[in-house]
């Protein structure tokens, strides 16, 4: 007779491991004797109670007693084999409660998700090393005046003197970004140049991966044109062929020798969109003193602090202000170490801001499962009672509790590095700035993530677990006895659910108010409609139009070869795409009007239009006409101004038509205006909308300009409108041809992003927060069963019990609602700024936002309520 | 020499089992003889956890027999009593007697 198969599968799956022998031969020998006495069914009972004896004697995995006893017994490290039965005992665990288990990891693993995601974001920011050799020694400077922003531009003049009179830096270098056409290779394509002083390689201790990089003297004004390639250019045009370099290219119509391809380790964030390096050109050496458009950067000397070059820079911008007071005055320079100076301010803050939200997400998180776990452990105090009772110690107890959180905590991050990846991925896909594509989840992220999958269920097993092992030691196995109950744990989880309620309340707050800024964005008249329209940028290379009549005669073939093609109900041309982009800036007289101080001048941002454009846009006329083609450059000059500039500068509508402005200064162009058209909105939204002039393409050169098509479907027709330009002229280079709605969303993608980000951590507090709170009522409710049962066998009702419940939890949600609300008024007042069409205190955001709280804090109480009140009293008291 | 540790009364009935069955000791026929003795069916799991007890205690040795057939060829692991476990069962048992002493056999009525 052998033992019946289940008998000794049991025994072996759970008895300790060194008694297995012993064990199967005892029970075989005691069943076979039992089998001739009692008969083969009475045998397997009592052997099937003798297995469940032994496997709680000596269960699997507790540990062999010699190795605690101090005997060299056991095979291996101790504490090693122990933790591989903890994390064995932990796995069935976990798995036996699935709901815990599921509930736990999905919290943990978005929340550790978000800090994934926005950790990758500062990574790049903070951590990521930059291309530049050495980097603490690489400064940059800025020209400031009391009305600039921080970090301006520095003319040439300034750079040059800067160089030339500081002590402290070894290398001073300058460069300034330009486009360039490259012809002769297909089609023709406009491309981004960083023109530099060739010593910036220097500074920034940049290295060639072919040929070299620029040499002093090739930036001389009369050198031949030498280009050095950026790596991706190398790739994607020439195959990474290293025999290009000493080959020449046509760029702006010039033969340009390929001297090197730049290392590329360069490409980072705006830098990886410059296709050529070059040296600066000639008519920039020669401008002006206030045509402050350079970065400057260097490296300082050994041993020269940022404090030091920037005293010493400042020392020369005051000796500048004196030497050029026209130009100068009120100018004094700035210097920034390398990393401040390549991350913007304004990010940083966001991202320390983003990085504190989602640090809170992942607390209240851990304050959940910490919940969940003291709820468990009150399920598990037998359980707990038995190990002990069994000779398990504290310590054990303890330990084997926090593997198996840290099992909660491992898969955790795994999860939450897809969700992270996954997010990354969408980010990535809707974003238009090249910051974003540098967002990965690098070693440092993942590092990150796993110090946060490991810190995380410290966080939230440690308490608990002490907490359950020093009450199951006193409680033992007495039954009814109760854990958790005690006023400072109540008041702890009590503290928890306001705190949840209120960040909820002000991450919903704040959302919903982004929300809104973006609805009213969507929504707002834009003064013109973007949907039917197409748009290219193109360049006319000034080596081929030479004259301006050649660039008007432009316009004209392209307009004529638009409006042929059949779907086409208006074509034109501006100098930039409306509401996108300012105008240039300029100030204008009206004739028979005292001259006016510079500061009281009449203002307006002009742009540059075709006859078509008015049409192709959709801006509405209000007054007079808009430009024909009569208003050739041989015909009286015009101008048609905006709505808000007739307001501005003109008493009536009616005085504007026929009144003849000189627009600009030193000798100024004068035209005589002939209408009026709608406002487009400003490119800042919070912002009304400019004053505005337009001047018609046929008498004021165009080199640059945006071609607006319109058409019932715009996308349809983007190879058409390649096709029509180059067909105008072959050399035309034609770039960001794309819808004006893909345009619109291109520009909006980053603070899309962001909202899109901030809205999901106020769903997720939200989840989280209602989760919490069903924790907590399902835990009072758990330990109030028997004062439920008294009041139910009292003659409490249904709705008695529900108001018990209720009142409390509801009291809380309360109390932590209105905290949250005055934290969201707050922090809404302070991103006042970039909300619009929304004031920070909008009645309806708060309310619908109280309403979601209280929404789903019914949710949560509901369930344990209706548990209450469906006790049966006669068990719940007998149960005492 | 390990230092004294209290018995407790299933160990006492253990050890006293041990002396009994002399070298024929093992989980089983103790089991056995403690049920024939006492009338109380004891689990085999508390068997073991008190052997091991004492083995801890240093009051028990153990040596592995040969397998036999009727164990489905596997071994038997025989028990012996140490001198250190003959001592404490014997001031355990002698403790015993002095407390009873001169107490009538009433008091199971009170």
């Amino acid at each position: 007779m052998t033992l019946p198969r289940g008998i000794a599968a049991f025994v072996r799956a759970s008895v300790r491991r060194d008694l297995l022998e012993h064990a199967l031969g005892d029970l075989q020998e005691t069943f076979n004797r039992q089998i001739v006495s009692d008969g083969r069914r009475v045998a397997r009972r009592s052997c099937w109670r003798d297995a469940v004896a032994l496997a709680a004697a000596a269960p699997r995995w507790q540990r062999e007693p010699y190795a605690c006893a101090g005997h060299t017994h056991s095979k291996g490290d101790g504490l090693v084999r122990s933790i591989g039965h903890d994390v064995r005992y932990g796995w069935r665990a976990l798995v036996k409660s699935p709901a815990y288990t599921v509930i736990a990891v999905a919290t943990l693993a978005l929340a550790i998700g978000a800090n994934t995601v926005i950790f990758s974001f500062a990574n790049v920011l903070v951590f990521r090393p930059l291309p530049i050799a050495d980097s603490g020694r690489v400064a940059f400077v800025y020209s400031i005046d009391p009305h600039s922003q921080p970090r301006g531009r520095v003319s040439f003049g300034d750079y040059l003197d800067f160089r030339d009179r500081s002590s402290s830096f070894e290398e001073l270098a300058a460069s300034v970004e330009d486009n360039v056409t490259l012809t002769g290779r297909g089609e023709p394509q406009r491309l981004l140049a960083r023109r530099v002083t060739p010593n910036l390689f220097d500074a920034w201790g940049l290295r060639p991966v072919a040929g070299r990089l620029l040499r002093a003297g090739e930036d001389d004004p009369g050198a031949a044109c030498s280009v050095v390639l950026s790596d991706h250019l190398w790739s994607s045009m020439f195959q990474r062929n290293p025999s290009v370099v000493s080959t020449s290219i046509a760029l702006d119509g010039r033969a340009c020798t390929i001297v090197g391809v730049i290392t590329p380790a360069i490409e980072l964030g705006n830098m990886s969109l410059i296709d050529f390096w070059m040296p600066i050109a000639a008519e920039s050496l020669t401008a002006a003193r206030d045509a402050r458009a350079f970065t400057v950067s260097g490296r300082m000397k050994p041993a020269v602090t940022v404090e030091q070059a920037a005293a010493d820079l400042k020392a020369i911008a005051e000796r500048l202000q004196r030497e050029h007071p026209d130009t100068n005055a009120g100018w004094t320079a700035r210097v920034l170490p390398t990393r401040t100076a390549m991350v913007g301010e304004h990010s940083l803050m966001i991202f320390s801001l983003m990085m504190i939200v989602v640090g809170f997400v992942l607390l209240i998180a851990c304050a959940n499962i910490a919940n969940l776990v003291l709820a468990r452990a009150s399920a598990r105090k037998r359980e707990l009672a038995v190990r002990i009772a069994l000779g398990a110690t504290r310590a054990a107890v303890v330990r084997q509790q926090i593997v198996e959180s840290l099992l909660v905590g491992a898969a955790s991050g795994l999860c939450g590095i897809g969700v992270a990846e996954a997010a990354l991925r969408g980010i990535r896909a809707a974003a238009y700035e090249p910051f974003f594509a540098m967002v990965v989840l690098d070693r440092q992220v993942l590092l990150f993530t796993l110090a946060l999958s490991f810190a995380a269920p410290l966080l939230f097993s440690l308490l608990p677990a002490l907490h359950a092992a020093s009450a199951a030691f006193a409680d033992g196995l007495r039954e009814g006895s109760r854990s958790g109950t005690s006023p400072a744990a109540r008041r702890t989880r009590s503290a928890l659910v306001v705190a949840q309620v209120g960040l909820a309340m002000v991450l919903l707050v704040v959302a919903g108010l982004i929300v809104r800024t973006l609805v009213a964005l969507n929504r707002q008249d834009l003064g013109f409609d973007p949907r039917p329209l197409l748009t290219a940028q193109i360049e006319l290379p000034s080596w081929k139009f030479k004259a301006d009549s050649d660039a008007a005669a432009f316009y004209e073939r392209l307009a004529d070869r638009l409006e042929r093609l059949p779907e086409v109900r208006g074509s034109g041309a501006v100098t930039g795409l409306p509401t996108l982009t300012f105008g240039n800036r300029i100030q204008f007289d009206i004739a028979g009007r005292p001259a006016a101080t510079a500061a009281d001048r009449p203002w307006g941002h002009e742009f540059t239009a075709t006859a078509g454009y008015m049409n192709a846009a959709g801006i509405r006329l209000t007054r007079g006409r808009w430009f024909s083609r009569a208003d050739a450059g041989s015909a009286p000059a015009v101008a048609v101004v905006s709505a808000e500039a007739a307001r501005r500068y003109w008493r009536s509508p009616g005085d504007v038509i026929g009144a003849h402005v000189t627009l600009g200064s030193q000798p100024g162009r004068s035209a005589e205006i002939i209408g009026i058209v709608g406002d487009v909105s400003n490119p800042f939204p919070n912002e009304p909308p400019l004053p505005t002039i337009y001047t018609p393409a046929s008498q004021h050169p165009m080199r640059a300009a945006a071609v607006v098509l319109r058409a019932a479907w715009p996308e349809a027709l983007a190879p058409a409108l390649r096709a029509a330009i180059h067909d105008a002229d072959a050399d035309v280079p034609v770039f960001q041809l794309r819808t004006m709605a893909i345009a619109l969303e291109d520009e909006n993608s980053t603070a899309n992003i962001m909202s899109a980000l901030f809205i999901s951590f106020a769903v997720l507090a939200l989840l989280l927060a209602s989760g919490g709170l069903y924790g907590v009522v399902s835990f009072a409710v758990g330990q109030r069963t028997q004062e439920m049962g008294v009041r139910i066998a009292l003659g409490a009702v249904a709705s008695d019990i529900r108001k018990l419940v209720f009142g409390e939890a509801l009291s809380l949600v309360a109390i932590g609602g209105v905290l949250g609300l005055a934290a969201a008024a707050l922090l809404a007042q302070m991103l006042s700024g970039v909300l619009f069409g929304v004031t920070p205190f909008d009645p309806l955001t708060y309310v619908s936002v109280a309403a979601v709280i209280v929404g789903s804090s019914i949710v949560a109480i509901w369930m344990p309520a209706q548990r209450a009140i469906r006790l049966d009293p006669v068990r719940t008291l007998r149960a005492e | 020499m390990p230092p004294f540790v209290p018995i407790g009364e299933f160990e006492q009935l253990v050890l006293i089992a041990l002396i009994r069955l002399r070298e024929r000791a093992y989980s089983v026929a103790i089991r056995h003889e403690i049920a024939e003795r006492t009338g109380r069916d004891v689990s085999l799991g508390a068997v073991y956890k008190t052997l091991e007890r004492l083995e801890i205690k240093g009051y028990v040795s153990t040596s592995v027999g040969d397998p036999t057939p009727e164990r489905g060829g596997r071994r038997k692991k025989f028990f012996h009593i140490e001198p250190a476990g003959a001592r404490v069962l014997d001031d355990s048992l002698r403790a015993l007697q002095r407390m009873t002493a001169g107490l009538a056999w009433k008091w199971r009525q009170s």
